[in-house]
């Protein structure tokens, strides 16, 4: 850890030699080497894969490699804390998302404030499905809901763990079709595959996760995903929860870049500039639909009240569980 | 299906594609052969780059990859100790042994011979059975899940020829040892002490990197006199007798990893683990187990159950989109990637495709066996290089394997400690391979345990597979105590003595 840091610090310093010689203008020529970015999860998953068209999208924009490492553990927790303990030059970024951000917000004994990062841009969003066996004699989300509120204490939800937006969307249900979140029969899975396996197979009612995750059971008829929380250009047959009466149900999940506290603006400006420009990139429009995601950048002060709104989301509903 | 084979062919075999293939065979290798870096890596950093490829393309360069993965993991395991994957222990238990005796060469062509009867054999297999069976996958909820750890974890039986007690002690450790770290259901801290660093938990790349490869250059090292000198190079190509034994463990390692890798959550790996352990019993019963000290029957079985299984993962895989495993669920995302939802049309619509994959998975094997074969004498003269020059090369090549698996510097910590760990149970004269093995089962056996529980009280009396699979674990552990104990007096004494 120490030479690395060494090695950082005289990368830094080298740096800033070279900036001190043009910054009269306050411009940046950022970025002139490699940049380091870390993938809070293991290696295959479909976030992993998001944040990997991420990473190649800005390096062919920058003109610089971007190269993804992953740092996995401790809940995205391992992975935050190199990010926030690297040096602030912009060359080590975090593949941001609910999870390593406002989700923490709910954890007690962080080893480090959750928002004391410079959040530069949301990227892409992807939204949850809500769904059930097909054998469940469910169809429609008046029927789930039915079904819930008639005896929520033998009704069974796939949970998982509390570390991600799908168990949220579930609560935010909950929440609005007023069923208390503590009498539920929560069944504990650790990803929304195992869990949308185990609602296609009844061994759970209802089972909540990105749309994505829904596709191939959904396709075998075993699985019926009753509503969505957003456009999913993948799913024209899946219902939007706005059209079913329920526009309150709009939880989505997000890939962005984030990066140390004290980064340099003008590093952050050239970044959130450049995942601007992507907006429109249709190459990357077209990878992260693969992943059953859409782009949908947000930079500035919009993206910091969206992170703001969302952790006070995460923590209202948050409240309607006892432990 | 023939036709769908043929078709297959046709669009595998064009120069492009099969340049792709061999590429993907080489580099794939050498990413197996790095100990740290495993099939599932190599395909991690290697995606990107088959992404600019049409996905038929992509699909026959990833196939590739994995494969060489896997056969370059059993060379690293035969000759050093090294085993990347845990896949790769059964390859390390007795292809190391044999390596010291001069017979690296013969087991690492059985190693290479058995994996490619499998992957032929489970290719072919996923194409006959197509979607008909995947439901199967259904039927395997978390109860049945907990059966079949259950019953896997009475591998421990076959793992270790002492002391079961010692093995269930060790198998016990393992588990403890997985559960440190984030617990992702409940959302707290394991057994960290209140670091965040332990937080990350154990990964078990660096753990057994540590307790084979770091606490085999250690024993070397502590033991004075004839071990430290180089192996001698025998005979290269395995001899007729070898060959003989191997085709029966090759056979039945092929079915049975073909078969249970229907089911998710049966990872090759726990395939390979078993099969082992029922080729080491059935060979003790029947007199001459050479086991523990290189038996080429304990190298065939489980390498086939290990491809077979992955062979037999794609079933559920292509058909309802459940990936068995790790390196599964990365082939999942690259399907994603190139458009496809696998789904039952991926054996009617997508026919083509398909069987463009599957038929890509036989060229690697044979690409793989072609390209090994010939390696074999080379690969086995690095068994003579001499221990100090060796020894510290073997060494780095743990430490950086240790810290690739993750990037994380804990990791490096971690491999030295589970080294000085193994030379200490190799003084009290305790296995290590059942830790390995309750420390992979350790987070099924918990996870499906709580959502079993969570589902019905009484979930044990409602499940039928579930009484199965735990009826033929509690017999078994019962008869392998009771054969223990009839064995001799002076195990027992052995065991007193611990």
């Amino acid at each position: 850890m120490k030479h690395l840091k060494l090695a950082s610090a005289v990368v830094a310093a080298c740096a800033l030699t070279l900036t001190a010689c043009g910054d009269d203008d306050g411009e940046t020529d950022y970025p002139t080497e490699a940049i380091d970015l870390t993938i809070p999860f293991g290696a295959g998953g479909a976030t992993d894969l998001a944040a990997r068209a991420m990473a190649e999208a800005l390096a062919d924009e920058l003109g610089q490699p971007v190269n993804p490492t992953n740092r996995e553990g401790a809940n995205q927790i391992t992975a935050v804390s190199y990010v926030n303990d690297a040096t602030a030059d912009g060359y080590t970024l975090l593949a941001d998302g609910g999870g390593s951000s406002t989700l923490q917000s709910l954890l007690e004994d962080l080893p480090y404030e959750w928002d004391d990062r410079t959040f530069i841009a949301r990227v892409a969003s992807g939204s949850h499905a809500y769904a059930v066996s097909a054998n469940s004699g469910i169809e429609t989300m008046d029927d789930l809901i039915e079904a819930i509120q008639e005896d929520p204490s033998s009704f069974s939800i796939a949970w998982l763990g509390g570390t991600s937006t799908s168990d949220f969307t579930t609560l935010q249900l909950l929440a609005e079709i007023d069923v208390d979140a503590n009498d539920i029969n929560w069944v504990p899975f650790t990803g929304s595959g195992d869990a949308m396996q185990a609602a296609a197979a009844g061994d759970v009612d209802l089972a909540v996760g990105g749309t994505s995750a829904t596709a191939a059971l959904y396709s075998s008829g075993d699985l019926i995903p009753l509503a969505k929380t957003g456009e999913d250009p993948n799913f024209p047959d899946v219902p939007l929860t706005a059209d079913e009466g329920f526009p309150e149900l709009d939880m989505i999940y997000w890939v962005g870049l984030s990066g140390p506290a004290d980064l340099d603006d003008a590093v952050a400006e050239v970044l959130a500039t450049t995942l601007e420009g992507l907006s429109d990139d249709e190459d990357l429009a077209a990878s992260f639909e693969d992943l059953g995601m859409v782009v949908d950048v947000l930079t500035g002060d919009e993206f910091e009240v969206y992170i703001e709104t969302e952790a006070e989301t995460f923590a209202e509903l948050d409240g309607a569980l006892e432990d | 299906m023939l036709d769908q084979l043929a078709a297959g062919l046709a669009e595998i075999m064009t120069w492009e594609r099969m340049g792709f293939a061999l590429l993907g065979c080489f580099l794939g290798t050498f990413f197996g052969v790095m100990p740290g870096l495993g099939p599932v890596t190599a395909i991690a950093v290697l995606f990107p780059i088959t992404t600019y490829l049409d996905p038929l393309s992509g699909i026959v360069m990833l196939a590739a990859i994995y494969y060489g993965g896997m056969y370059g993991g059993s060379t690293t395991a035969i000759l050093v100790n090294i085993p990347g994957e845990v896949a790769s222990l059964p390859a390390a238990l007795e292809g190391y042994p044999m390596t010291q005796r001069g017979r690296a060469g013969a087991a690492l062509a059985v190693a290479a011979i058995s994996s490619f009867t499998a992957g032929i054999i489970g290719s072919l297999g996923v194409i006959i059975l197509g979607s008909s069976v995947a439901h199967l996958a259904l039927r395997f909820g978390p109860p049945e899940m907990l059966g079949l750890v259950l019953f896997a974890l009475t591998a421990v039986a076959g793992l270790v020829s002492g002391s079961m007690f010692k093995g269930l002690s060790m198998a016990a450790l393992g588990i403890l040892l997985s559960m440190v770290g984030y617990d992702m259901i409940s959302g707290s801290t394991v057994m960290t002490g209140g670091t965040w660093t332990l937080a990350q938990g154990f990964a078990i790349v660096p753990v057994m990197i540590g307790l084979f490869g770091i606490g085999e250059i250690l024993r070397t090292l502590t033991t004075r006199g004839h071990s430290a000198k180089s192996a001698p190079l025998g005979k290269l190509m395995p001899t007729k007798k070898e060959l003989k034994d191997s085709v029966a463990p090759t056979a039945r390692g092929t079915a049975q990893g073909f078969s249970f890798g229907l089911i998710p959550g049966m990872l090759p790996s726990i395939m390979a683990l078993l099969s082992y352990s029922w080729e080491r019993q059935r060979a003790e019963k029947k007199g001459g187990s050479q086991f523990g000290n290189g038996d080429i029957r304990g190298i065939a079985g489980p390498e086939a159950a290990n491809n077979g299984a992955a062979m037999g993962g794609f079933v559920p895989l292509l058909s309802l989109g459940i990936p068995t495993g790790p390196s599964m669920a990365l082939v999942l995302g690259a399907l994603m990637v190139y458009g496809l939802t696998p789904g039952p049309t991926m054996f009617t619509q997508n026919a083509e495709f398909t069987s463009g994959i599957l038929v890509s998975f036989l060229v690697a094997n044979v690409i793989l066996l072609i390209l090994n074969l010939p390696l074999v004498p080379m690969w086995a003269r690095l068994a003579r290089v001499p221990f100090h020059v060796m020894g510290p090369l073997v060494l780095i090549l743990c430490l950086v394997g240790a810290y690739l698996d993750r990037n994380s510097f804990f990791d490096i910590f971690v491999c030295l400690g589970a080294g000085i760990f193994a030379l200490l149970c190799h003084k009290a004269s305790l296995p290590l391979a059942p830790l390995v093995m309750g420390f992979i089962l350790g987070p099924m056996l918990q996870e499906t345990m709580r959502q079993s529980i969570a589902m019905s009280g009484t979930f044990y009396l409602e499940r039928p597979i579930f009484m199965a699979f735990a009826g033929v674990a509690i017999l078994t552990i019962a008869w392998s105590i009771w054969r223990a104990r009839r064995h001799t007096t002076s195990l027992r004494r052995a065991e007193a003595s611990s």
